[in-house]
């Protein structure tokens, strides 16, 4: 009898042992963390997660410029300096002016990898404003903040200039309810942000930057470069002087590259020439292969012919600068050393397509066969040739040809090419031409043209028949027909985008 | 006090497992009774023979079937054996008791065992589908999903693929799966997955997949041989027991367990070969020639003609149009199989035990394809004392699978059989020699290994409780090893890759059981249980690119830049309470409820919490004193129920965190993970967490009918359901300028509805030496949407969409109603009068008629013009199948059909193929695409013609050969003769060389699988398409397999 009671006793103790012990062990167990990747709650506790953001920020910028070569797209390809063989999903967008870019709508239409940048930023100026100072040693603090200030506003800038009104997200999102549907606003107010962050990034920074990360990162400097162009795309001249000057005056830092090895900015990321810089080198296994789809690859590989470089995918490049086109750009004898520094025509192939090769530094993944290329070419957001071009087109609208025409001739003189001589308006065109002639193919180009057709007074956007194989009407221009549409899915996903008015029903 | 409940309950018939059922005690000497159990062979040994109210007595027949036993002179006596019916005779004082047992069909226990309470299959109220061993016992299949293939109602399985060792898709009441996002739409993954249950433990196949290295179907690691029932649950009521993961049916799977008796030992083999099959239909040599020259003059027009003719077909002396060139015969192969068991099983009273072990090899009838396992399963029961016991039961396997080229159940062919040129001639000795055979020069092994254990310990107590607490762990491992030389790569670097995972699975469970009759008439049933689980999935990736020679097959000695290695680690964990309370009232009226509460690790933080409750009640009609009277119903029962259950596979175990990306910078071309060399963090992009994500739940309404009449002779399950499915996990766009373009919500719903029928039959009387027992079971099941996020807007996944109140995964695309074969078949503006045209250019004479949808007169997928639509329904209407068992003295045949019916497939063979070569318009892609023998199709030649099929015009240039359109639809019905069973079994009573060997039983048996196909369809097999209902010609043939097996015991 007492047997029985003993053990029903024993049995309920330990059942009610198992039952409660498990439970609670359990409970801790459903709250499992998560090891395999730092989140939210777990990261921005120190110096080096702040870091880490940054360098993503730096990827994900990186990587928007290389989404279907765009920065090439926007800034080069519509200018027609660079011809195709490959029919009309190509040349329309030189020959017409027609921006439906077919396969590259991700990366010419989509604007969700800029916005990465932004969030990322927004995140880094969120966090590290609430980190307690002695995280971080030094100016560390304040040159986190300056980066994420300045990569904010480049973003902005390189949306701004291909799509004009912006969305203007300027908090980090980080649940799915903080994602609130909201419209465009208009240029002008997003310019003003640019302005505002990039003076803000430039107060943070210092000079030391440049050169601390081999100006591959921002720094004074950069911001400053951003601001002269941003001033210049508002036209106002007169601070594009100021922030030109500023860079230009800084001789210990910055000076142009030697005739004959211009082409070292692209090679090297700390030469005195460069001001900001995305890198991406085989050394550090951030050079690029090729995707298989001229569409997707990055520019060496669509610029580049094999006749030149080995084992690259094309005979004749995707783009090709057409020798017609480069002989009435230089002058077809000329002194100009950047005519042989910039083109190369393939020994075997066709001369009348040569290849640009600002682009061409490659390293072989199989170097014993040349096998399997990689490009690992800077891409220059800002060197000082485009500021001294910069500063002379500045100056010129602000009437002081005679020390436009001195910027314009250091750049011409570095080159072994005759300075110009002219004034006014045909000094605008020479300036517009000398910057073709020094920045093809690494974005600029048509912005320069749009920027220098706002003033009707002053030609409105006459420069485009000048400069371009195909005219922009003032009735486009009026309806913002120089911006370029918006992709399709951002328009079905949110009803309050609306198209850029003169590509409704055209796209 | 307690001792004297204890006597007086003493004699209380206890309801309990049939171990416990075998546990000793003390008999009450009175009489000796000796007897003969027998059934129409002879003499059967092992019968269980016991006292009926004294179950925890019993014997079991020697080898002669011959048994001693003392008992009571007034006692029923109870003789079981698997595979016959249960005989019960009163002893009436007799001391001499001869029985004959007779078979029988279903050879189904009367208890299903679940993980948490055993049901009794008589007062069972909810839909169950059960089969036993029998069934599925050595059929040539690496897994036993392949094997419950048109023998249970309610269970569609449909293999796309006979690739050895991959899983295809067992869907339990329809099908409820919608990805959760377009990127993971996947053809070959767009069903349900029930849970499955193997002795106790859950496995769910989202789990397994998460980590998948070799792309082996989990079940492989299962030797079907071993399994001794299978039992579905289909209804929310009894799947509700299993909660959160139970949402699309549950596979209870148990593996054989030792019976008190002698020792059993058996062998058992079977082997077998696999003939090449057919291949997709080829054109060759001088044919395919001139049948191209022939379209090309027909259809080109004088300038054509002159000038674009390709030299390849003008060139008579070329090679290729004068030898043998379908290549796909290079890549198959006569298959064999070769499957060996062995086991040995007995019992006493204290223990019982099954050791099993097993060899199954499989070679493919697809070069360098097969799956080869070795499988070791003990189950051994021990009890302790009358009121104590241990469960154990140990499983584990090895298999490797060999998986063609090495991509997915489709991608192993070298050459794509669709996609196959006309002419491998301007190939490199080295492109030639990597297409044609590659395997010989790579390593690609892909080997799981499964270790599965568990025990329990049962505690009976105060008459009519009992405790069990149990502990199972699953370890699972798989690993994926890769190499190829430089010679196949165009790098000329040599290339090895070795990936492995594991996963390591604990389940604890408690359960506490009170069964208890009250007054005789109330009989009341209550578990409690309370579980916990936890799985740890780890992973670790290494690939290296230039190995510095080519004979070394493993990563090494690659230089740092080269070395690429990851490792990953994800962990799950889930906390449930479970209560089910069965009540019945004089064995008349029944009563079951459950209802369970799951904690998932998975769930987002303001939704920790699930609750499944389910009811359903059933009336056995057959108890009432007014139907016992009619003789011909010995069972009649009807039952109904509701339920909700869940799942959580949509859900990944991480998915509730916010998670950011530690070396991510890379870009188009690059998988950079850092920036100018410092490691770059980023959020993941993929999409943004959402705290209230949740389980998925379905609720479902099911009412049934069993019955068995004229004496067993006719048996019937009726069931008619519908299941709401509701809270599917999809990914929603949010705005992109937050970074992200999407996050998951629990959105989408879908409903179910549908009716089965089950009826198995005894055409012919015991007493005939001849039997025919026929059985049927048909599904009818209808799936329709119910929600999609955003307010219902359609959703596009690929090639399917998802539109609400229509079925899941319809095609889109053009609908084409046959061909423009006259002027007035084409498209006309009235207003303007002008012939409508396409995106490619005016409609002509021979072209699709393609159906104008926005009626705009003008063909185009464009925005704003878009004629693209929805067609067809690739969801089987009907499925089920057919059984046949016939026997005479020893000999037996089993004959299997299955049949789909209800639903649409699309040839995409043949659009692919031609397509290949008609889709730009030039004569020279024409020249080099393998063609099909088109003579047999009409197609539109000329003005006049009467055709089914558009022009097959090589320099029409139109898009009108492309895939989506529904001219490619056809019916996808098939009547498929499955396997056929003969067997012969000696009567060891007849043949003395058999006792002199001291052999009990010895059966000769050979299966001929997939005999026969009835189809309409155009293509080779209409099973062997993929989740969407698409037809790859290159997918893995459904080939015919012929064994021949021999079966011995001692």
């Amino acid at each position: 009898m007492k047997y029985y009671s003993i053990h029903k006793t024993i049995v309920f103790t330990l059942l009610l042992l198992v039952l409660t012990g498990s439970t609670f062990s359990c409970k801790k167990a459903l709250e499992n963390k998560l090891t395999n990747d730092t989140y939210a709650d777990t990261f921005w506790k120190s110096a080096g997660d702040v870091n880490g953001a940054l360098l993503g920020a730096y990827g994900l910028f990186r990587k928007s410029m290389n989404q279907n070569s765009c920065f090439f797209i926007w800034g080069d390809a519509p200018v027609g300096l660079f011809n195709s063989d490959e029919g009309s999903n190509l040349n329309r967008v030189y020959l017409e002016g027609f921006f439906g870019v077919p396969y590259r709508e991700e990366g010419a239409h989509n604007w969700t990898n800029w916005y990465r940048v932004v969030d990322v930023s927004n995140l880094v100026i969120e966090h590290v404003t609430k980190m307690p100072d002695d995280k971080f040693t030094g100016d560390q603090k304040k040159l986190f903040l300056g980066e994420a200030y300045f990569l904010r506003a480049l973003s902005y800038f390189y949306m701004t200039r291909v799509w004009g009104d912006l969305p203007l997200q300027l908090t980090a999102t980080t649940t799915a309810d903080q994602a609130k549907y909201i419209g465009r606003t208009d240029a002008a107010t997003i310019l003003k942000q640019i302005i505002a962050d990039a003076q803000k990034a430039s107060s943070l920074l210092s000079w030391e930057s440049l050169t601390n990360y081999a100006r591959r990162r921002a720094s004074k400097g950069a911001a400053l470069a951003l601001l002269a162009h941003a001033t210049a795309w508002q036209n106002d001249y007169a601070n594009t002087v100021r922030y030109t000057d500023s860079l230009i005056s800084r001789t210990d830092l910055l000076h142009l590259q030697p005739r004959g090895s211009i082409r070292q900015v692209f090679k090297n990321t700390d030469e005195p020439e460069n001001i900001f810089v995305i890198s991406s080198k085989n050394s550090e296994n951030e050079a690029s292969e090729w995707t298989e789809f001229s569409f997707s690859a990055t520019i060496a590989f669509i610029t580049v012919s094999n006749g030149y470089i080995a084992n690259m995918p094309m005979s004749v490049p995707q783009y090709y600068p057409p020798k017609s086109k480069i002989d009435i750009l230089y002058g077809a004898d000329t002194t100009d050393t950047r005519k042989g520094e910039f083109f190369k025509a393939s020994p075997f192939g066709d001369i009348n397509k040569p290849s640009l090769v600002k682009y061409s530094d490659i390293a072989y993944q199989n170097p014993s066969t040349k096998s399997d290329p990689r490009s690992e070419s800077n891409l220059i957001v800002f060197r000082l040739a485009d500021m001294i071009l910069l500063k002379a087109e500045a100056l010129n609208a602000l009437s002081r040809d005679g020390e436009a025409l001195t910027s314009v001739n250091t750049v011409r003189a570095r080159a072994g090419a005759a300075p110009l001589a002219s004034s006014g308006l045909a000094l605008k065109k020479n300036i517009l031409e000398e910057r073709q002639r020094e920045l093809i193919g690494e974005g600029h180009n048509y912005f320069d043209i749009i920027r220098n057709s706002f003033q009707m007074d002053k030609g409105g956007p006459n420069y485009f028949t000048q400069l371009t194989p195909w005219a922009m009407s003032v009735e486009r221009f009026k309806q913002k027909g120089y911006l370029w549409p918006i992709h399709n899915s951002i328009l079905n996903a949110n009803r309050l985008i609306n198209q850029n008015p003169w590509w409704m029903g055209k796209y | 006090m307690n001792v004297k409940r204890y006597k007086k309950s003493y004699g209380v018939k206890w309801v309990l497992l049939m171990a416990l059922l075998l546990s000793f005690t003390p008999a009450l000497a009175q009489v000796k009774v000796t007897g003969k159990v027998t059934d129409q062979n002879g003499p059967l040994p092992g019968v269980t023979v016991q006292i009926k109210t004294k179950p925890g007595t019993g014997t079991i027949t020697n080898v002669d079937g011959e048994y001693h036993l003392t008992a009571s002179d007034n006692d029923i006596l109870v003789f079981r054996m698997v595979g016959y019916q249960i005989k019960e005779l009163p002893l009436n004082g007799k001391t001499q008791l001869n029985v004959k047992l007779v078979g029988s069909e279903s050879g189904l226990n009367e208890v299903i065992v679940t993980g948490y309470k055993n049901i009794d299959r008589r007062k069972n109220t909810s839909a169950i589908s059960s089969i036993t061993s029998k069934d599925i016992e050595n059929l040539p299949a690496a897994s036993l999903d392949v094997l419950l293939q048109g023998k249970l109602s309610g269970v569609n399985v449909q293999n796309f693929s006979g690739q050895p060792g991959v899983k295809t898709s067992l869907v339990v009441r329809g099908n409820t799966k919608i990805s959760a996002s377009a990127s993971g739409f996947d053809g070959d993954n767009l069903y349900s997955n029930p849970l499955y249950v193997i002795d106790g433990v859950p496995i769910s196949d989202d789990e397994v997949r998460a980590f998948d290295q070799t792309g082996t179907n989990f079940l492989a690691s299962l030797n079907p041989n071993d399994v001794e029932s299978v039992d579905i649950l289909k209804d929310a009521a009894a799947a509700a027991l299993y909660g959160s993961r139970a949402a699309n049916g549950v596979v209870l799977i148990k593996t054989k367990r030792g019976k008190v008796g002698a020792p059993r030992f058996s062998f058992n083999t079977y082997q077998g070969i696999t003939p090449r099959p057919s291949k997709v239909s080829t054109l060759i040599g001088a044919a395919e020639r001139s049948q191209k020259l022939d379209l090309i003059y027909n259809y080109g027009n004088a300038t054509q003609i002159r000038d674009n003719i390709p030299q390849m077909l003008t060139d008579s002396l070329n090679p290729a149009f004068n030898n043998h060139n379908d290549y796909q015969g290079l890549f198959y192969q006569t298959g064999s199989i070769h499957n060996y068991d062995i086991s040995a099983s007995g019992g006493s009273e204290a223990v019982n035990y099954r050791i099993g072990t097993g060899l199954y090899d499989e070679k493919g009838v697809v070069i360098n394809t097969g799956y080869r396992r070795y499988s070791l399963n003990s189950n051994v029961g021990i009890n302790f004392s009358k009121s104590l016991e241990l469960l154990t039961s140990i499983r584990a396997s090895t298999g490797k699978r060999l998986a063609g080229k090495g991509g997915g159940y489709r991608d192993v062919f070298a050459i794509n059989p669709i996609s196959m040129p006309s002419s491998l001639l301007q190939m490199s000795e080295q492109d030639l020699k990597s297409v044609v055979d590659p395997y010989s020069f790579q390593r690609n092994d892909n080997i799981n290994t499964d270790i599965s254990a568990n025990g329990e310990l049962r505690y009976s107590f105060l008459n009519d409780f009992r405790f069990s607490t149990r502990a199972a762990v699953n370890y699972s491992t798989q690993k994926n090893d890769y190499a190829s030389p430089s010679t196949l790569n165009t790098d000329g670097l040599a290339y090895a890759r070795s990936n492995y995972s594991q996963y390591t699975k604990y389940v604890f469970t408690n359960n506490l059981l009170w069964i208890k009759t009250i007054a005789k008439k109330h009989n009341v049933n209550i578990t409690a249980v309370q579980e916990f689980e936890s799985r740890r999935n780890e992973a670790i990736y290494l690939e290296g690119v230039g190995i510095p020679n080519d004979n070394i097959q493993v990563v090494k000695g690659v230089s740092n830049t080269n070395l690429k290695g990851s490792s990953d680690l994800s962990t799950y964990s889930k906390l449930s309470f479970l209560g089910a309370v069965h009540y019945d009232f004089e064995n008349k009226y029944l009563l079951d409820g459950v209802w369970r509460a799951d904690a998932s690790s998975r769930f987002g933080k303001n939704n920790k919490w699930g609750y499944f409750p389910s009811v359903s009640v059933g009336w056995l009609a057959s108890e009432e004193e007014l139907i016992k009277k009619i003789s011909w119903i010995n069972e009649l029962k009807v039952r109904g129920s509701w339920g909700r259950a869940g799942d959580e596979s949509s859900i990944g175990d991480e998915d509730r965190y916010n998670a950011y990306i530690a070396g991510n910078a890379n870009y188009p071309g690059s998988s950079a993970t850092t920036y100018g060399g410092g490691t770059a963090i980023i959020p993941n992009y993929n999409g943004i967490t959402n705290d209230n994500i949740s389980w998925e739940r379905s609720e479902e309404w099911n009412i049934g009918v069993d019955a068995a009449l004229f004496r067993g002779r006719l048996n019937f399950s009726i069931d008619a359901y519908t299941r709401n499915t509701t809270g599917q996990m999809l990914r929603i766009t949010i705005p992109e300028y937050t970074g992200y373009t999407s996050t998951f919500t629990n959105a989408a719903g879908v409903r179910n509805s549908g009716l089965e029928f089950t009826f198995n039959g005894k055409i012919l009387s015991e007493k005939s030496a001849f039997q025919w027992n026929p059985s049927i079971n048909i599904s009818f099941n209808r799936n329709k949407v119910t929600a999609l996020p955003n307010g219902n807007r359609d959703l596009y996944y690929d090639r399917a969409v998802y539109i609400v109140g229509k079925p899941l995964n319809m095609f889109y695309g053009y609908i084409v109603d046959g061909v423009i074969n006259s002027p007035s078949d084409l498209i006309v503006n009235p207003y303007t009068g002008a012939v409508g045209a396409t995106k490619w250019g005016t409609l002509k004479l021979g072209y699709p008629k393609w159906r104008d949808v926005n009626g705009d007169y003008y063909i185009s997928d464009n925005i704003g013009q878009n004629d693209v639509t929805f067609f067809g329904d690739p969801n089987p209407f009907v499925t089920g199948g057919f059984t046949n068992y016939f026997s005479y003295k020893g000999f037996s045949v089993q004959i299997l059909t299955t049949f789909t019916f209800g639903r649409d497939i699309i040839n995409n063979t043949l659009a692919q193929r031609l397509s290949n070569g008609l889709f730009y318009g030039n004569p020279k892609d024409f020249a080099k695409a393998s063609i099909t023998d088109i003579s047999k199709y009409n197609y539109w030649r000329q003005p006049g013609d009467n055709a089914t099929l558009p022009a097959l015009n090589p320099f029409m240039g139109l898009y009108a050969w492309r895939s989506g359109q529904s001219i490619f639809k056809e019916p996808g019905w098939y009547v498929r003769i499955k396997n056929i069973n003969l067997g012969y079994r000696f009567n060891a009573q007849n043949n003395k060389w058999m006792q002199r060997a001291k052999i009990t039983s010895l059966r000769l048996y050979s299966t001929i699988d997939n005999v026969h196909m009835f189809q309409k369809f155009t293509g080779i097999d209409a099973e062997r398409v993929d989740g969407q209902g698409y037809d790859y010609g290159d997918g893995y043939p459904l080939p015919t397999k012929y064994t021949f097996g021999l079966q011995i015991e001692f």
